[in-house]
């Protein structure tokens, strides 16, 4: 749209455009990103948890017994994981794997705004070069 | 009638195929299914392309593309080079998260299949072998799009494969 524009014109539109539309469609992909991967993530947890109940058990035991294996000796790796596993001998629903998901998601949700209050203007900006270029190109003028 | 069975929309499938006749009747295959929506690209440079295209939110997004199904052989770019390079271009989104992808190889069981294997670096939820088995071809495809169990079939297969690995030694 704006590749069509006169020389003059191209560079003042292009700039405020990359403001207009890039930083708040920045700001609002970013945001679509976040809960698309929140959902991806807690989805991965649940469909393992019932689709694939040895394979999350597994899981479940392995980071219960990162924790506890901290400061003991490694000859009691095995016997300690074998305590967890009689302990808890199933997996409840991952409430918690589901909550830290969301914990974290919210924690870097900050840090996610300013990126796209960053990159979407350049997107947009790289995006409407691009298509100038192919323009004056396809017309035999200088790009 | 399942009003939103009916209304949702088709995944879209890339399937990266050089030989035409091979592509025509694997796209054809898909397609009679109903269920999903092919794009083709008969080499590396034309499935980036493709991928360029269907690109989702400033591309901060994961691509409209659900799955692709890549050749291992081909000219011009391999699929080798094609995951490479669409991995690559994945590690700079801040979530990592990949297009689920399918490899389809001429090689069966032996050492071949084993180095595409390989090669890919445990980045591919499924193999499948020439001639593909229409019925595998779809229960791929509907686990990884529907049933969302792409990332899951791709930690299996890489177990498997280091499984394997070890045995060997």
């Amino acid at each position: 749209m704006l590749a069509r524009l006169p020389a003059l014109l191209f560079c003042p539109i292009l700039w405020l455009w990359c403001l207009v539309y890039g930083v708040p469609g920045g700001v609002f992909f970013k945001l679509a990103a976040v809960y698309e991967n929140w959902v991806a993530t807690n989805r991965y947890h649940y469909i393992l948890w019932k689709k694939y109940p040895q394979r999350s058990y597994q899981k479940y035991i392995s980071s219960l017994w990162a924790s506890e294996i901290k400061g003991l000796p490694m000859e009691l790796a095995e016997y300690t994981r074998q305590k967890i596993e009689q302990n808890h001998p199933s997996e409840h629903f991952p409430f918690l794997r589901l909550l830290t998901n969301s914990i974290f998601m919210l924690f870097i949700l900050p840090y996610m705004v300013a990126t796209g209050i960053i990159k979407g203007p350049l997107f947009v900006y790289r995006r409407e070069m691009q298509a100038r270029q192919q323009y004056l190109s396809q017309r035999g003028l200088p790009t | 009638m399942n009003w939103f069975a009916d209304n949702r929309k088709k995944p879209k499938i890339l399937l990266v195929e050089d030989n035409e006749l091979q592509a025509e009747l694997t796209a054809s295959a898909i397609v009679e299914s109903g269920l999903y929506e092919v794009l083709i690209a008969h080499n590396g440079e034309e499935a980036l392309n493709e991928l360029a295209r269907n690109q989702r939110g400033f591309d901060f997004l994961t691509n409209a593309i659900d799955c692709i199904l890549l050749d291992w052989q081909m000219p011009k770019m391999d699929g080798t080079q094609l995951l490479r390079a669409l991995r690559t271009h994945e590690l700079k989104s801040p979530f990592k998260r990949h297009t689920p992808v399918v490899i389809i190889s001429a090689f069966g069981d032996n050492d071949l299949r084993l180095k595409a294997e390989d090669s890919s670096h445990g980045l591919a939820s499924a193999y499948l072998t020439k001639p593909i088995d229409e019925s595998e071809l779809l229960h791929v495809l509907k686990r990884i799009t529907y049933d969302n169990e792409a990332e899951i079939m791709r930690e299996l297969l890489l177990e498997q494969r280091l499984k394997q690995l070890k045995e060997r030694r």
